[in-house]
C-alpha cells in the first residue's frame, strides 16, 4: 500500500536522475578510447591534477573557515534571547534567497579595485595601492564562504540546540572552568551536528561552478568548470564522463565515510528524544 | 561560449532601453541580423517546410527576436522562423548529429566550429548554387560555413590611466612597465596566441602556423595580469569598473566603450585579429536545403548596411561597403584596416583549435 505512494517519487527518480546517470558511467567507459584510455588520462593528466588540486584546496579553506564562522554563530544562536535569534535567523536565511549570480557580482562592485572597501583602505591610509580581492583565489573562497554560511549554521544550530544546558551547569557546579566545561561537554555533544555540517559544506563546495568563474576572474577553474568546459567546447566526453564519475564517488565516499558520525536526525528536523 | 552574434543583439536591445535607437530602426537591425527580408520564391521553392530552427545565443534579445520577427515571418511566408536560444556550441551541435536527433538547422558559429566539426562530418556542406560566394569576401565561403559579417579582436585601453601614452600594438600590451594595470583576454583564446607571438617579434604576416608552446610561454609571462572576459558584456564591464586598464575584446564592444566613454576608452585595428562570423548547418538538419534560401537572403547590402551602421559589424558582401563609404574606419573589413591586421588563419585552427584552447586554459589558470 504504501509502496504506492513512494512509487511516483521513485520512477522520478529513476528515468530523470539514475538514468542520465548510468549513461555517465556508460560515456566515461565507452566514449573516446574507451575505459581505461579515458580514466588513465583522468589521473596522468598534468592539467588535470592541477584543476583537482586547486579545488581541493579552495574546499579545504572555504570549509575550514565555514565551519569555524558557523559555530561561532550558531553558539551565540542557542546562548540569544529568543527574539535576537529571530533577528538573527532572518539575517541568516534572506541570503539563501538571492541567486549566487547577483551575490558574486556584488562582490565584485563591492571588492573591486575602484571599489568602495578599496576606497576605504586607501583613504584611511591602510594601503596606498588598492589591494586585489577579487578576480583571484581569496574572492572566489570569500564568496564561496558566504554562500555556504546558512548551510554550516543550521545543523550545527539544529545539534546544539539538542544539548541540555543543565549539563553544562552540572560541569560547572562540579568545579570545572567555563572552558573546560565547553570542551570537555559541550564540543563533544556538539561533534555529530559538526560532522552533518561538514558534509553538506564540502561536498556542495566540491560542485561549485558559477563563483569560481565569475569572483576567480577566469583564472581559477575548478573541477565543475572543467567538466562543463570538456563538454561544451566537445572536446572530451570520455574523460568529463570519467571526471565526473570520479568526482561523484569522491563524494559519495564523504557521504558514507564522514556521514557515518553525523546527526542526520536533527539537521532533518527529527529528533531521537 | 558566447558569440558575436548574441552579444551584437543584446547591444541593440540596450541601445532600444536606453533610447539611443527606435523601435523601428531595432526591427530593421532584427531583421538583418537575422536575415529576415521576404523571400517570394522562398516559400513555393519550400512549400513542405514549416519551420527553420535558428540556433542562437538568447539573453534578452532572444524574446524581442521571437516577438519582432518571427510572428510576422510566419504570417507572411507560412513559414516560422524559430528561435533557439540555449547557444550552439561545439558539444550541443556534436550531440545532435551523432544522436542523429537534429533540431537546429542554422547555427550562428565562428570559424572554429566549421574547421572542427565540418571535416569529421557533422557540418552540412553550404550549397553554393543558392548561397552566393561573390556576396562574400573572396577567401571566407568556407566549405561548411558561409561568412555572414566580419568582427575584430582589438587592442583597447583606458586613456586615462597611461598619463596621456599609448598603446599600439601587442608589445605594448605585454609591457606592465610602461602600461601598468590589468589587462582582459577571451578566455576562449581566439587571438590571444596570435597576439603573443607578435608581442614576442613574430612578424604579423608569420604568425601563423602557430608556434604554441612560444605563444604560451609569452602568455605565462602576462599572466599575473590577466582576467578573462567570457561574454561580451562582462568584456565592457570591467572597462567601466575600471577593473583593467587594456584588453582584446571584440571591436563591436570596442566602438562601444568609445562611443559611451567620449572617448576616454580607445581602441585600434593595428595588429587586430579578424575573424568570419560564420554560420554552419548541422548534417541532417530538418529543413534541409531550405535553409540555404535563408542564408542567401542575409548577404542582401541593404541589410548588411544596418549591421555596420548600428554594430559597426563588418559587412561580408563588399558591395555593402560602397554604399556608405564614410564608415570605412570603423569597418575591420575595410581595405585599410584589412591591411594592418591578421586574418584568422583557417587551415591553422581547423587542426588545433580544441588543442589550443585547453593548454591555454590550462596555462592561465596554473
Amino acid at each position: 500500500m504504501y509502496v504506492l505512494f513512494v512509487l511516483p517519487a521513485a520512477l522520478l527518480l529513476f528515468f530523470l536522475y539514475l538514468l542520465p546517470l548510468a549513461r555517465i558511467l556508460m560515456i566515461s567507459a565507452t566514449d573516446g578510447q574507451g575505459f581505461v584510455a579515458n580514466y588513465g588520462a583522468v589521473l596522468t593528466s598534468a592539467p588535470i591534477h592541477r584543476m583537482v588540486w586547486t579545488t581541493v584546496e579552495i574546499c579545504a579553506i572555504t570549509t575550514l573557515a565555514t565551519l569555524l564562522i558557523s559555530y561561532l554563530i550558531a553558539y551565540v544562536l542557542v546562548q540569544v534571547s529568543e527574539r535576537t535569534r529571530m533577528w538573527m535567523m532572518l539575517c541568516i536565511l534572506v541570503p539563501l534567497w538571492v541567486s549566487v549570480l547577483v551575490r558574486a557580482f556584488a562582490w565584485i562592485a563591492v571588492l573591486n579595485n575602484s571599489g568602495p572597501v578599496n576606497g576605504l583602505l586607501q583613504w584611511t591610509g591602510l594601503t596606498d595601492e588598492p589591494v586585489q580581492l577579487v578576480r583571484n583565489q581569496f574572492g572566489v573562497m570569500l564568496g564561496m564562504v558566504h554562500y555556504m554560511l546558512p548551510f554550516g549554521i543550521l545543523p550545527l544550530y539544529a545539534a546544539m540546540k539538542g544539548i541540555d544546558p543543565k549539563l553544562i551547569s552540572a560541569a560547572r557546579a562540579l568545579g570545572a572552568r567555563p572552558f573546560t566545561a565547553f570542551r570537555r561537554v559541550f564540543l563533544p555533544l556538539s561533534l555529530p551536528g559538526l560532522y552533518s555540517a561538514f558534509v553538506i559544506v564540502f561536498i556542495f563546495s566540491l560542485g561549485f561552478y558559477v563563483t569560481p568563474a565569475i569572483l576567480g576572474g577566469g583564472r581559477i577553474v575548478m573541477i565543475a568548470e572543467y567538466i562543463a568546459l570538456l563538454i561544451s567546447q566537445g572536446y572530451d566526453w570520455g574523460i568529463a564522463a570519467a571526471l565526473a564519475t570520479m568526482l561523484l564517488s569522491v563524494v559519495l565516499a564523504v557521504v558514507f565515510i564522514a556521514g557515518r558520525f553525523a546527526d542526520w536526525d536533527s539537521v532533518l528536523g527529527g529528533s531521537r528524544r | 561560449m558566447t558569440s558575436i552574434i548574441q552579444d551584437s543583439l543584446a547591444i541593440v536591445a540596450e541601445k532600444v532601453r536606453t533610447g539611443q535607437m527606435s523601435r523601428r530602426r531595432f526591427m530593421q537591425v532584427l531583421a538583418a541580423l537575422g536575415a529576415a527580408g521576404a523571400l517570394p520564391n522562398w516559400c513555393e521553392a519550400n512549400a513542405q517546410t514549416k519551420e527553420i530552427i535558428f540556433s542562437m545565443w538568447g539573453g534578452d534579445a532572444e524574446e524581442v527576436y521571437r516577438k519582432a520577427w518571427g510572428a510576422p515571418y510566419e504570417e507572411k511566408a507560412g513559414v516560422a522562423i524559430q528561435f533557439d536560444g540555449s547557444g550552439p556550441t561545439r558539444g550541443k551541435i556534436r550531440a545532435m548529429v551523432e544522436s542523429k536527433n537534429v533540431t537546429w538547422d542554422v547555427c550562428d558559429s565562428g570559424l572554429g566550429t566549421q574547421s572542427s566539426l565540418g571535416p569529421e562530418g557533422l557540418l552540412e556542406p553550404i550549397d553554393y548554387t543558392i548561397v552566393d560566394k561573390n556576396k562574400i569576401v573572396p577567401g571566407l565561403a568556407y566549405q561548411w560555413g558561409a561568412t555572414g559579417y566580419i568582427y575584430s579582436s582589438v587592442l583597447t585601453w583606458d586613456s586615462k590611466a597611461f598619463g596621456g601614452e599609448e598603446p599600439k600594438t601587442w608589445v605594448d600590451f605585454w609591457d606592465v612597465k610602461r602600461f601598468p594595470g590589468k589587462r582582459v583576454v577571451w578566455k576562449y583564446m581566439v587571438g590571444v596566441l596570435e597576439a603573443a607571438l607578435i608581442a614576442d617579434g613574430v612578424e604579423p604576416s608569420k604568425v601563423y602556423p602557430i608556434d604554441m608552446d612560444r605563444a604560451l610561454n609569452k602568455i605565462k609571462e602576462l599572466k599575473e595580469h590577466l582576467v578573462l572576459w567570457d561574454n561580451g558584456a562582462s568584456s565592457q564591464q570591467v572597462f567601466r569598473d575600471g577593473e583593467v586598464t587594456m584588453g582584446q575584446i571584440w571591436h563591436t564592444r570596442s566602438t562601444m566603450l568609445a562611443d559611451e566613454s567620449q572617448g576616454r576608452f580607445k581602441y585600434t585595428f593595428n595588429q587586430g585579429i579578424v575573424q568570419p562570423g560564420v554560420w554552419v548547418v548541422p548534417k541532417g538538419n530538418p529543413a534541409g536545403k531550405a535553409v540555404f534560401e535563408f542564408l542567401a537572403s542575409m548577404q542582401e547590402p541593404e541589410k548588411q548596411l544596418i549591421l555596420l551602421k548600428e554594430l559597426s559589424q563588418g559587412p561580408a558582401n563588399p558591395e555593402t561597403a560602397k554604399l556608405a563609404p564614410e564608415l570605412a574606419s570603423k569597418n575591420p573589413g575595410s581595405p585599410e584596416n584589412l591591411a594592418i591586421q591578421v586574418f584568422q588563419n583557417e587551415e591553422w585552427y581547423a587542426k588545433n583549435h580544441q588543442e589550443a584552447e585547453k593548454r591555454f586554459l590550462d596555462v592561465v589558470s596554473s
